[in-house]
């Protein structure tokens, strides 16, 4: 009787010895068997994603000469507002200097821009994290903003030798500090849960009493620049509910995201350029 | 090369493989296979407790584990727009915990584990601390299961997949802003990867077993045998 009661728990002791010997095992071994293990998948990874783009060129080369030629047309119109955009840019940026030189202020940190490509999207109903195409090759930095043309992606939370992994901001475990667009008062960002089939959602809480925002007038969501992550200004999405919190003090806003967020090819890494 | 050294009455019994099924399941000393041969070379292979032949089949079950984590990954990546994830850990422990011996299976589902925690946003290790005691329940069950019906091992699956999932989501429910709120998202998510689940598992296991074929024929020609 006691050897047919040791003989069914035998496989739990054996993982019980298994999982004392790994507690014990110095965080340094563990995060060797981690990175190896993530080095040992990202070759399939890379290699699927640069299938992708290959299945996506080949497609591309069977629209016909008319169709390449229009959406090129397009392209060069978008490309001469942003040229324009591009010099403004340098005239404030110009004006910024000037100012911060004279009033002596101190200067934000400046960005390199670094465009990657998304590997693999990692959406689960408890994380919602991204691979992208560049690691320590690119000398990504672990806390680096990244954001796309709709506003912010995320931040890098790990960076391997050629690979970098993304949190996204629907992530419930993104948090960031934020304001209402014409509004100075921080709020705090967290993602939230992802329905299926649904866009993606986030949470806004600590939202002042004073603003007011429904589906059909939403308030713009924007990062505040606390923190010194990511610079201000950037979108995050828009306010679209209210309803006030369980203590009276404050709102609970239900924040809608960029519904391009799910489907990301690319994405822009902003590494610090003086990293503190 | 394998050798083989018996007594008369050992190779009769041999010949007409009336071994009891728990000889076949660890092969009988009679059998020198090539790593234990090693032994007159003096070699400590007793130190690592694992003969090579064991070893071959654990990395023979890791890599179609790989197969299949990348796969899911790939089909995860196409599917994540309309917000659907696939869970399919259910798969990594079946097979081999009816099959194996209790040290190599645990081991491969332990390393199937690993393999999926590198790439999720969970602690390191909690995948393969779930797989594990999904495999020591199985194993204990499997001396009252048909383990060599693909019907039954569909269905273990099944229930080891729901039992894995409800797991993790467990310990992850916390990090969460509304926790009630992710039930609908983590039900849907259920129910994509019991149906997955139900629809790759046959090819899943026919793999392993073609993995185990590949890694060491005689030992799985044995077991063959044996449930004939």
């Amino acid at each position: 009787m006691s050897s047919q009661r040791f003989d069914q728990a035998r496989p739990f002791v054996t993982l019980g010895v298994v999982v004392a010997v790994w507690l014990v095992l110095p965080t340094i071994v563990k995060s060797f068997v981690r990175v190896s293990f993530f080095e040992l998948e990202a070759p399939v990874e890379v290699a699927a994603s640069y299938a992708r783009d290959l299945q996506e060129y080949w497609s591309l080369r069977l629209h016909s000469n008319s169709e390449l030629i229009e959406a090129g047309r397009d392209l060069a119109r978008l490309n001469a507002a942003y040229e324009l955009r591009i010099q403004e840019n340098a005239a404030l940026r110009g004006e910024v200097e000037r100012l911060e030189s004279l009033m002596r202020l101190p200067t934000f940190i400046d960005f390199r821009s670094e465009p990657a490509r998304v590997v693999r999207r990692d959406f689960s109903g408890w994380w919602q994290r991204l691979i992208i195409r560049k690691g320590r090759n690119f000398q990504i930095a672990v806390g680096s903003p990244v954001v796309f043309t709709g506003g912010v992606v995320g931040r890098i939370v790990e960076v391997h030798a050629y690979t970098s992994v993304v949190e996204l901001i629907s992530s419930p475990n993104v948090r960031l500090a934020a304001v209402i667009e014409g509004d100075d008062r921080p709020i705090s960002y967290q993602g939230g849960d992802n329905r299926s089939f649904a866009p993606p959602q986030g949470v806004a809480n600590f939202v002042p009493l004073e603003i007011v925002a429904t589906p059909n007038l939403p308030r713009r969501l924007v990062t505040s620049g606390f923190g010194g992550v990511f610079p201000p200004g950037f979108t995050i999405g828009y306010l679209v509910n209210t309803p006030r919190s369980d203590d009276g003090l404050f709102k609970v806003g239900e924040v809608e995201l960029d519904p391009r967020l799910s489907s990301i090819t690319e994405v822009t890494v902003l590494v610090p350029l003086n990293p503190e | 090369m394998l050798l083989i050294e018996s007594s008369p009455a050992q190779s009769q019994r041999f010949s007409t493989l009336n071994f009891p099924p728990s000889a076949l399941r660890h092969p009988p000393s009679v059998i020198r296979h090539p790593s234990t041969a090693l032994h007159s070379l003096n070699f400590p292979l007793s130190a690592f407790r694992f003969p090579l032949f064991s070893v071959r089949r654990i990395l023979a079950l890791f890599f179609s584990a790989l197969l299949l984590w990348s796969l899911i990954a790939i089909v995860n990546h196409y599917v994540a727009p309309w917000h659907v994830y696939l869970f399919v850990g259910g798969l990594f422990v079946t097979c081999v915990a009816l099959q194996m011996p209790l040290r190599a299976g645990l081991y491969a589902s332990l390393l199937a584990g690993l393999l999926c925690d590198a790439g999720a946003g969970t602690r390191f290790g909690l995948h393969a601390v779930l797989f594990g005691l999904a495999h020591g329940v199985v194993f204990n069950l499997r001396g009252r299961l048909d383990r060599d019906s693909t019907i039954v091992q569909v269905v273990v699956a099944l229930f080891a997949n729901l039992a894995l999932f409800l797991g993790l989501s467990l310990t992850q429910i916390g990090a969460l802003p509304v926790p009630g709120a992710a039930w609908l998202r983590l039900l849907w998510d259920l129910l994509w990867s019991q149906l997955a689940l139900v629809v790759i598992a046959p090819w899943y296991f026919a793999v392993q077993r073609r993995a185990l074929v590949l890694a060491d024929p005689l030992t799985t020609f044995l077991e063959r045998r044996e449930a004939e």
